[in-house]
């Protein structure tokens, strides 16, 4: 018994049942229970003691999770004793079927109570001390806050006019009663304020959808994705970033049941893993070139919908051009290149897009010949310069495969959902906007600057000409002054200059980088806090009621409650709520919704009595968006203006900007782009991709988000090797606006030449005005795009290396 | 390196040095020692046991510093039924007990021979048991690198080690302790302070050659751990080119020590001084070696 | 009588959100860095250059693990003061007044499920929620998968129903402990052991 069979013996029964028995037997005691540890004799109950053992001191309230701009409206089983929340649980119906799922909260929800009882919370209104942008402030009263809102409100209405105030895109809540729509009435009531159109997440898609389409009301009822037999995954990313709770489950039994999932994305993200047969990265912002490609093999091999194109769309060829624009260029001849000399072949595709010729053209064989299928255009792709054409190119991709109007198709685009565009039903009335001039969401900073005189060719609409510029915003639920705007190191310095924005408003739970630019920054309870109603989030047919749960703490108040008490220094509060408070409005809400979309949904006070939370109404045939269009285009016409989809769109055809706005849509190189000579400098392609960890910036600072999903840069390894970048070094990240310094994630699961900083972290500049948050605004631009006048804020090119000691 | 666990480093470390100085030093002289010792005073002997209680006590008074309940620590003897970690309690408090009934017969005299030959070999035992229950309850299925023979194999050469070069110094002290300028006299002959002395160098070249080999051998052949759900642990070069320039002084000292004549008789002090060198640079390399250990059991964050 | 209580985990439907470690988190007021049910991300292989263009040669998949209740339970018979034990349903459990935090179960967990908390200087672990199972509900990890990627049971169930897989890379060998768990593994596992997969997610678990 040498060495070798002494270590085999060693190795291999180190700690098996075997060895015990021997020694065991030595020592005493048999081992041949050494598996059955019995309960020692003494000692206390088993294991860590449970949280709260459920005690009739217990309160259990169904509500549902404070709705930010999440993706997902889910429902909450909150556990309440001595007015404070002891643990949160998900949907607890008993059933979880096809028609009717649970609505299972995400780790956001489940983290919530780490954000319910953050001691950072915002607890009394501040007034600024110092300049503005310092962030530092003293308390003050409600009184004396109010009153200095009232007479800065007065002042400046008289100065400038009701069209210099304005209350910004911000999502951090809306949930009927709470969110920047309690504002908005409050000014509509107040004689008007600027308003704005379209928004940071769909600006692209919602503006182009209806070019083809004439609405955007474009998507099915998920459940009818079980009858699909092919799924495209084009830049969507639901098990992450949640676009509707239990759509990455719906397609997961969609693949069940045969259907083939393909993921293009240049991350190998949640949702590939999880959901795929096949990740296909491709370079951001080539999208449209890939579509296009795929456009050129179904020409070419002969694989479209013929009859249906024939019948059903208007600009494919040059046989069904629209009246008074024959002998424009049709999609055909785009896509053959007969007017541009450029084929957009596979090849030609391949080295814009990275992706290998052979694939794209098999998967355009794939989705044309795999029927029905799903293309599903996610928004990373058209949160871009030109993404208008991405939107456009997925939409006409659908129609030619004839995928439009049949179960197990879709028609790509918004997708909003059929048949009456689905949730988000907002019943509390704002009332009407005696100011008509309305600005893109996207543009508020030109306003700032040189609003006077704005006009159409910066999307403004609803007035010739702006007459004043903004000269006071009021922030409600918003972070998208600061930190979710392209550039923050600009916007910083516009909001800083006291003489543009003559008085900058902020209410919220935390003091954010935006809120460090206030006058006045009002405390806001949270959502367990006051009342709310909220349903789905795009998709969904339910309604989930929020009552009270607990009190709201110190002097927070409820966005409806601060509206009205300024309301009340003004004169009109009665006007402003009609003699009800949050609770009452919650039940005006839930009666407007009976009588609308929901008959069979109960009164509040059912509702509270039953305490299920939710009233959701189960989806046996899942609405298919233009079935009747489909069965009789004569009928049931596109509201377009040929009544068929518009492959080529006469309206931006005469725009007569064939650069920027083609009538049928193009690849366009981006104005950032690895072809540029920006990529000399700046050769990385940088995306801010939606994050686990928070919703945009809310729950930036919750330590069991931030543990399970750290903000890292994530780079490719060759990427990293190429650097001397080692997995956790921190990087510096930087191009022409900004710098941020941040520890990377050296991973795999993403191509070569990209990088990604997950978009929402707050802007944290240090002295010298490096961020040091991995905040990606300070790298991107406020340059918008051209027909939505949206923002492109993933359009980035930037350079990493090692940063010294961080 | 985990220096984060520097209570089990010391712990294992002095362990593994009091047992080694006792087997090689103390063991000995018990049974060199003539039956019938003076009567009166003390001798090198009750300081040799002395100094390897002491050591044992240190041992686990830092041990203390591991545990998160050190109040709590009599639990640990509850499962000697399964659990290496209760053994190894159980044979260092048995180890340490016949320890200080031996220095209690060494300080009286040793009255009788045979008792304190039958104490010594009964704690020469429960030393021995101490160790082996040490090297058997690393070998855990959680820690893949430790669950190999590599360990039993490394903590023996440890303890010879330490118990070498250890024992020279500890000869010397407990030497100098009863008034003589020699190493040896009331404790062992020359000739095994030479065995010793050529141990100790045989023992520290091998580790010189031995961890070249191995290294040499890993490089070639690829070392595959079997996985476990713990993060890999990353060996600092730096530590082990320090570790071999440590051995390889440690054996000069031994080298030179053995031919100023460092077993044979009258030891001048730069002789002396030669053991406490050749101690510290083996202990320094040991200590390296132990952290380095360690940082393979690198678990969580 | 349940004999042994287990894990099913599906890593084919899993997408590693984490929904079921934070719902445990929740569930046991696990605060300071504590994580019971870790979700480990594991990926190999690499891009390689064909023709300019970078092809990824990439499988990725994630493994969510708590504890897995082990029937050769190493970690108790590691355990010197007893705190650790087996209930006959076959859930183990660590006595809070027993232990001395020596943290020697923690090594000897392959699975790494044991964790010591420096704020109460005791080691803790996934309980299966026995408070939950003992009122005939499941534990607060299965019902949290937006994916329903996770199941409970008496493991000879489970096995008939799932299958015999309890391993995938980068678990241990499940003959040292005979873990009660169920793997339905991901359609790239095969291919992402040949490519050297290993945790790419060290920090976060």
């Amino acid at each position: 018994m040498k060495a070798p069979a002494l270590r085999k013996k060693i190795e291999t029964s180190a700690m098996s049942r075997r060895s015990f028995l021997r020694w065991g037997a030595l020592v005493g005691g048999s081992a041949a229970s050494a598996g059955k540890l019995k309960r020692p004799g003494r000692g206390k109950a088993a294991g860590r003691p449970p949280a709260q053992e459920l005690s009739s001191d217990v309160r259990i309230v169904r509500t549902g999770c404070p709705s930010h701009n999440c993706g997902g409206r889910c429902v909450l089983k909150v556990y309440v004793r001595d007015n404070k929340v002891v643990r949160i649980e998900g949907d607890d119906r008993p059933t979880d079927g096809i028609e009717d799922p649970q609505l299972r909260p995400c780790i956001r929800g489940r983290a919530y109570r780490r954000r319910q009882d953050h001691p950072d919370r915002l607890k009394y209104p501040l007034k600024r001390v110092g300049k503005r942008g310092e962030g530092r402030f003293e308390r003050i009263s409600w009184d004396e806050a109010l009153d200095r809102i009232a007479s800065e409100f007065e002042r400046i209405k008289k100065a400038y006019g009701n069209a210099a105030f304005y209350v910004p895109y911000g999502t951090g809540s809306y949930n009927q009663v709470n969110g920047r729509q309690t504002a908005q009435r409050f000014m509509n009531l107040y004689g008007g304020s600027l308003g704005f159109y379209n928004s940071y997440s769909w600006a692209c898609i919602s503006a182009a959808t209806p070019t083809v389409y004439g609405t955007g009301v474009t998507g099915n009822q998920r459940q009818d994705w079980l009858n699909a037999k092919y799924i495209l995954m084009w830049s969507w990313n639901p098990a992450e970033m949640r676009d509707g709770t239990n759509s990455e489950y719906f397609v997961r039994k969609a693949r069940e049941r045969g259907a083939r999932v393909v993921c293009i994305d240049p991350r190998m993200t949640l949702s590939a893993v999880a959901l795929a047969d096949e990740w296909v990265p491709i370079r951001p912002g080539t999208d449209a070139a890939m579509m296009s490609a795929m456009a050129y093999v179904m020409i070419t091999e002969d694989l479209t919908d013929k009859d249906f194109v024939r019948t059903h769309c208007v600009g494919f060829d040059e046989t069904q051009m629209p009246v008074g624009s024959s002998g424009a260029e049709s999609y055909k001849d785009y896509i053959l290149g007969r007017r541009d000399g450029v084929p957009k072949t596979p090849g030609w595709a391949e080295g814009i897009t990275g992706v290998p010729g052979a694939t794209i053209a098999r998967l355009a064989r794939e989705y044309a010949t795999t029927k029905p299928g799903v293309l599903y255009q996610g928004y990373g792709m058209q949160r871009r310069a030109y993404g208008e054409q991405v939107v456009r190119a997925g939409c006409v991709l659908a129609a030619i495969t004839g995928n439009v109007g049949v179960p197990g198709g879709w028609a790509s685009g918004i997708a909003l959902q059929a048949p009456d565009g689905g949730p988000f039903w907002l019943v509390f009335p704002t009332g009407q906007n005696p100011v008509k001039a309305v600005i893109p969401s996207f543009l508020w900073t030109e306003a700032v600057v040189r609003g006077k005189g704005m006009g159409p060719e910066d999307g403004v609409t609803g007035v010739e000409r702006l007459e004043t510029s903004i000269k006071c915003i009021w922030a409600v639920a918003c972070n998208a002054l600061i930190n979710q705007h392209g550039n923050v190191n600009r916007t910083a310095r516009i909001l800083a200059d006291e003489k543009l924005v003559e008085f900058l408003l902020v209410q919220d739970n935390f003091l954010t980088p935006t809120g460090r630019f206030a006058d006045i920054l009002l405390p806001v309870c949270t959502q367990f806090e006051t009342w709310g109603l909220e349903d789905g989030w795009k998709y969904g047919d339910e309604v989930i009621l929020m009552p009270q749960v607990v009190p709201a703490p110190f002097e927070t108040k409820s966005d409806y409650r601060i509206c009205a008490d300024i309301a009340g220094r003004l004169g009109f509060e009665e006007a402003y709520t009609e003699g009800r408070d949050e609770r009452g409005w919650t039940e005006w809400a839930l009666d407007r919704y009976r009588r609308t979309r929901f008959p069979g949904l109960p009164t509040l006070a059912e509702m509270l009595e039953a305490n299920r939370g939710v009233y959701s109404v189960p989806v046996t045939k899942p609405a298919v968006a233009f079935a009747d269009f489909r069965r009789d285009p004569q009928k049931f016409p596109l509201p377009t203006p040929s009544g068929k989809i518009e492959i080529f769109s006469k309206r931006l055809h005469d725009l007569n900007k064939p650069e920027t706005i083609p009538a049928v849509p193009k690849y366009i190189q981006e104005w950032e782009s690895p072809f540029g000579a920006e990529a000399q400098k700046y050769p990385l392609q940088l995306v801010g991709h939606h994050y686990l960890s928070r919703v945009h910036s809310t729950l930036e600072n919750i330590d069991w988000l931030e543990e399970a999903f750290p903000q890292r840069l994530f780079l490719n390894p060759a990427d990293a090797a190429a650097r001397k970048i080692r997995n956790g070094d921190p990087v510096r990240v930087w191009n022409d606006r900004g710098t941020t310094v941040v520890r990377c994630r050296v991973t795999p699961r993403i191509m070569p030449g990209v990088v990604a900083l997950p978009q929402g972290a707050w802007w944290t500049p240090d002295a010298q005005g490096v961020d040091r948050r991995g905040s990606v605004n300070i790298l991107s631009s406020e340059r918008w795009t051209p027909f939505a006048f949206g923002n492109a804020q993933h359009t980035i090119m930037v350079q990493v290396a090692k940063a010294e000691g961080g | 390196m985990a220096w984060r666990e520097w209570p089990l480093a010391a712990f294992t470390l002095l362990g593994q040095l009091a047992t080694g100085v006792y087997l090689f030093l103390v063991l000995p002289a018990v049974f060199a020692a003539p039956a019938d010792q003076a009567a009166s005073g003390r001798n090198a002997l009750f300081y040799a046991v002395a100094a390897v209680t002491a050591l044992l006590g240190v041992g686990a008074a830092a041990s203390f510093f591991h545990l998160g309940r050190p109040l709590r620590a009599p639990n640990a003897l509850a499962n000697l039924r399964t659990s290496w970690l209760s053994r190894e309690i159980l044979f260092e408090l048995l180890f340490m007990f016949f320890l200080a009934l031996l220095a209690v017969l060494f300080w009286r005299g040793a009255a009788e021979g045979t008792l304190a030959r039958t104490v010594a070999v009964l704690a020469a035992v429960c030393g021995v048991l101490f160790l082996v229950s040490m090297a058997r309850l690393y070998m855990v299925p959680g820690v893949p690198a430790w669950n190999r023979a590599t360990t039993p194999v490394s903590f023996l050469v440890a303890t010879v080690t330490l118990g070498t070069t250890g024992g020279l110094v500890a000869g010397e002290m407990a030497s100098r302790a009863i008034g003589s300028t020699e190493i040896g006299p009331g404790l062992v002959s020359p000739l095994w302070l030479r065995v010793l002395t050529v141990s100790a160098a045989a023992v520290v070249g091998l580790r010189v050659v031995g961890r070249v080999l191995l290294t040499a051998r890993r490089r070639v052949r690829g070392f595959r751990i079997p996985p476990s759900l713990k993060p890999a642990a990353v060996s600092s070069v730096g530590a082990f080119a320090l570790r071999l320039v440590l051995w390889t002084g440690s054996g000069g000292a031994l080298v030179a020590g053995f031919r100023s004549g460092l077993s044979v008789g009258p030891a001048a002090p730069e002789t002396l001084r030669l053991t406490w060198v050749a101690f510290g640079l083996a202990a320094a390399a040991e200590l390296l070696t132990r952290f380095e250990f360690y940082g393979l059991g690198a678990g969580p964050r | 009588m349940v004999r042994q209580y287990g894990f099913h985990f599906n890593a084919a439907a899993c997408s590693g959100c984490k929904a079921c470690q934070v719902a445990c988190k929740d569930h046991n007021d696990l605060t300071g860095g504590i994580i019971w049910r870790r979700v480990y991300e594991v990926a190999g292989g690499g891009w390689e250059k064909a023709g300019g263009l970078w092809v990824p040669k990439v499988a990725a998949y994630n493994v969510s693990m708590a504890c897995n209740h082990c029937e050769v339970v190493v970690c108790g018979l590691a355990c010197p003061t007893k705190a650790i034990w087996k209930r006959d349903d076959g859930i183990v459990l660590i006595d809070d007044s027993r232990c001395i935090g020596c943290r020697y179960c923690e090594w000897a967990c392959p699975y790494s499920a044991i964790r010591y908390d420096a704020a109460t200087n005791l080691v803790s672990k996934c309980t299966f929620c026995v408070e939950e199972i003992d009122s005939g509900r499941p534990p607060a990890c299965v019902t949290s998968c937006p994916l329903r990627a996770l199941d409970f049971g008496d493991i000879d169930e489970l096995r008939k129903k799932y299958g015999q897989v309890d391993r995938v890379v980068p678990l241990p060998d499940p003959e040292a402990t005979k873990p009660a768990l169920v793997i339905t593994p991901h359609k790239d596992t095969a291919e992402a052991e040949k490519r050297g997969a290993e945790v790419i997610n060290w920090e976060e678990v």
